[in-house]
């Protein structure tokens, strides 16, 4: 597993009229849901989900023209009355004022429920990617994994490779209903995944995690994980 | 009455063998890119009004999650307005730009690939050609609801480059509310380094997403309109 250096900071860099805004914080308080949702369809799971990572109250903090730097770092979680953090972004600690005692991906992730919510909130997006969406929707319609099913192995995957304890993930395991999360080709075999489908999902992903606050060498880490997989997803 | 013929039933027998080897071939490793080719199989395919709904009920969750007030400061990106431009108007611009594009999906998906950049109306320094640019169009009144924009493997330069013009190009068309992330210099280009600007107005949602991915630089814009601000 790799250890990542906690790094906080805030850089700007002023470039034209426009300042370019850094920064690196840690995404530490998770979620209170652990994304077990029973829903029956992908438009029930994401209605129940807890949404976007990124969304604030009319677009949230300014920063087109600002040199002060970054994403928002509310500290306090506002959980909806499903008891999800309705607004992820909430759950971003102070970049000033890291908790040093996070040190591995796993729990800078928020643990099981963080990634949780993180593949929730990755799903929520990619959905909107008209190429991407209908290999989601079909997700339940078969005899494959329910969507609640899918998002349990994909926690398990994750969090097993951010270096998540025995006790509490596992890949390739067995989730609810005694459902045997399958391994990637056997997932993607039939779904004919064009190659920069794949980077857009990457992309997407990458896109949701730098949203949340997540440290940009913690999304390489995830970024490796998922790209390891593209040889068993991509033309299959 | 005419007959029917004894070497019949022994025919349509051995059409439909034929057919079913055809079949059972196509869905073999080695048919599988020919299978592609012709659209991949057309078993468990989602039906359009079920992704209709489905990417509606997302955008819906979305939009209550997000308990925006402020509506976009214009709903026109790139030239084609949400909400109003109709799909038979894209498919002019396309054909008037002699572009190569796709209608899928029962007319509410247009895909373009390999767009000349000075067929919209872009920022001048921006690259030349765009990999891929979609048009999604409410089943119903075929009018846009949500735009594309893709560029894939860009070297690291370039990468910067166009990161930067659009997000400029962003601000300067729907203002200084987005939220940004990451850094747009993008001064490491180490591997997944990823800069975001993203917009949650009450009726437009939009983002810019640029990653350094291990095979190049991916940009990606992506717009679109609330079911809710679509009348949908």
């Amino acid at each position: 597993m790799k250890q990542i250096v906690l790094s906080t900071g805030v850089l700007a860099v002023v470039a034209g009229s426009f300042a370019f805004a850094c920064s690196d914080t840690v995404l530490t308080v998770p979620s209170e849901d652990s994304g077990s949702s029973d829903a029956s369809s992908l438009a029930d799971a994401t209605a129940s989900s807890s949404g976007d990572p990124g969304s604030s109250s009319s677009g949230g903090s300014s920063s087109g023209g600002s040199s002060s730097g970054g994403s928002s770092s509310g500290t306090s979680a506002d959980a909806d009355t499903d008891g999800n953090v309705a607004d992820p972004d909430a759950a971003t600690a102070d970049a000033s004022s890291p908790d040093a005692t996070v040190s591995t991906l796993y729990t800078r992730l928020g643990g099981k429920p963080g990634i949780a919510s993180a593949v929730d909130a990755i799903v929520v997006e990619e959905l909107k990617e008209p190429t991407i969406a209908p290999f989601f929707v079909n997700v339940g319609a078969g005899t494959g994994p329910s969507v609640a099913q899918l998002k349990e192995c994909l926690v398990n995957q994750l969090g097993t490779a951010a270096g998540g304890p025995a006790s509490e993930v596992a890949y390739p395991t067995t989730v609810t209903d005694d459902y045997v999360c399958r391994d990637m080709v056997t997932a993607h075999t039939g779904l004919g995944i064009p190659s920069d489908v794949f980077d857009k999902f990457v992309t997407i992903a990458a896109g949701v995690l730098t949203s949340a606050g997540v440290a940009t060498a913690d999304v390489a880490v995830v970024g490796d994980v998922l790209n390891s997989t593209k040889l068993d997803v991509v033309g299959r | 009455m005419r007959a029917i013929s004894p070497q019949l039933p022994r025919a349509l027998l051995r059409i439909t063998v034929g057919i079913a080897i055809a079949i059972v071939a196509m869905h073999l490793p080695f048919a599988k890119s020919w299978l592609m080719a012709v659209g991949g199989c057309p078993i468990g395919r989602v039906s359009t009004a079920a992704l209709e709904r489905a990417t509606q009920a997302n955008l819906r969750t979305e939009h209550a999650n997000a308990r925006a007030t402020q509506v976009a400061p214009t709903r026109t990106i790139l030239g084609f307005e949400l909400g109003q431009t109709h799909a038979l108007e894209v498919t002019r611009w396309a054909a008037a730009h002699d572009l190569t594009c796709t209608t899928q999906r029962q007319g509410t998906l247009f895909q373009c690939k390999g767009v000349a950049t000075s067929t919209l109306p872009m920022p001048a320094a921006r690259i030349r050609t765009l990999d891929e640019v979609l048009f999604t169009f409410d089943r119903e009144r075929h009018t846009l609801v949500a735009l594309q924009v893709h560029r894939f493997r860009m070297p690291a330069e370039e990468m910067r480059v166009y990161g930067q013009e659009v997000r400029r190009y962003a601000i300067q068309t729907l203002g200084v509310d987005g939220k940004e992330a990451g850094c747009w210099s993008l001064a490491s280009a180490g591997h997944y380094e990823t800069a975001t600007l993203r917009y949650r107005f009450n009726d437009v949602t939009a983002d810019v997403t640029v990653t350094a991915l291990p095979q190049g630089g991916a940009v990606r814009e992506t717009y679109g309109l609330y079911p809710s601000a679509s009348g949908s």
